[in-house]
C-alpha cells in the first residue's frame, strides 16, 4: 500500500514536470484521475506536445515479469545517438519473432540480426521467448 | 521509483483503448482538415525519423565491420 502510495506521489511529480516543459495529457489534466482511473488498472495514458497530436509518448505501468524483466535489462544504443533508455536487442528481437510477427516486425528483426551480429546472445533470445509464450501467449 | 519513459511491446490485439482512441483522433483531425493543416503536424516527425535514420548509418558505418553490415542489409533490402 505505502508502494503504491509513493508510486503515485511520484508519477504526480512526473506529470507536473511534463506539464512545465509544454506537455499535456490527452486522458486528463488531472494526475490523480490519470493515476487512479488508468495506471492504476494497467492502462496506458498519452502525452503531446501542447496543442499537438503526434508525436505523443505512451505511458504505462509494467504489468507482468516480462515488463520487469524489459525494464530491468534496458539499455542505451550509442549508435542511436540518443541518450534513452530501450529494449534490450534480444527482447527486440523476440518480441518481433514471436508476437508480433507482422511482416515488417520479421524484417525489422533481420536488420536487428545483421547490424548487432557481434554482441547478440541467442540463449538470452530463447530465453525471452520462452517467457513470452508462457507469459502472453498462453 | 520514478517512472521511466520506455518501450513495452505489445501485440497488436493486446493494445488497450487509449491507443485505438489516439488513432480515430488522429483520423478525425485528418478529416476535419485540409491536408496543408496535417502535413505540419506529420511532415516534421517523417523528416526526423529519416534524419536519424541516415545518421544512424553514418555512424555505424563508421565501426568496424560497419560497411559490411550496410552492404548485407541492403542485399536483404533487395530480396
Amino acid at each position: 500500500m505505502q508502494n503504491i502510495s509513493l508510486f503515485q506521489d511520484a508519477f504526480i511529480k512526473m506529470h507536473n514536470d511534463l506539464l512545465l516543459s509544454g506537455f499535456e495529457c490527452i486522458q486528463s489534466e488531472y494526475p490523480e484521475v490519470i493515476y487512479d482511473d488508468y495506471l492504476k488498472n494497467k492502462t496506458s495514458v498519452r502525452y503531446v506536445r501542447k496543442g499537438h497530436f503526434i508525436p505523443e509518448i505512451e505511458l504505462k505501468l509494467a504489468k507482468d515479469e516480462l515488463d520487469d524483466y524489459q525494464i530491468r535489462t534496458r539499455k542505451k544504443l550509442p549508435l542511436t545517438g540518443l541518450d534513452l533508455y530501450f529494449s534490450s536487442i534480444e527482447m527486440n528481437i523476440a518480441f518481433k519473432e514471436e508476437l508480433l510477427r507482422s511482416e515488417k516486425d520479421m524484417d525489422d528483426a533481420k536488420h536487428l540480426r545483421i547490424i548487432y551480429s557481434d554482441v547478440l546472445d541467442e540463449n538470452e533470445i530463447t530465453k525471452i521467448k520462452a517467457e513470452i509464450r508462457r507469459l502472453r501467449l498462453s | 521509483m520514478f517512472p521511466i519513459l520506455f518501450c513495452l511491446f505489445e501485440r497488436e490485439h493486446q493494445r488497450d483503448r487509449t491507443h485505438t482512441e489516439h488513432i480515430e483522433r488522429w483520423a478525425k483531425f485528418v478529416k476535419a482538415h485540409p491536408r496543408s493543416i496535417w502535413i505540419r503536424e506529420v511532415g516534421p516527425l517523417i523528416d526526423a525519423q529519416i534524419i536519424m535514420a541516415n545518421t544512424f548509418y553514418e555512424r555505424l558505418a563508421k565501426v568496424e565491420g560497419g560497411i559490411e553490415k550496410i552492404r548485407k542489409l541492403r542485399r536483404v533490402e533487395k530480396n
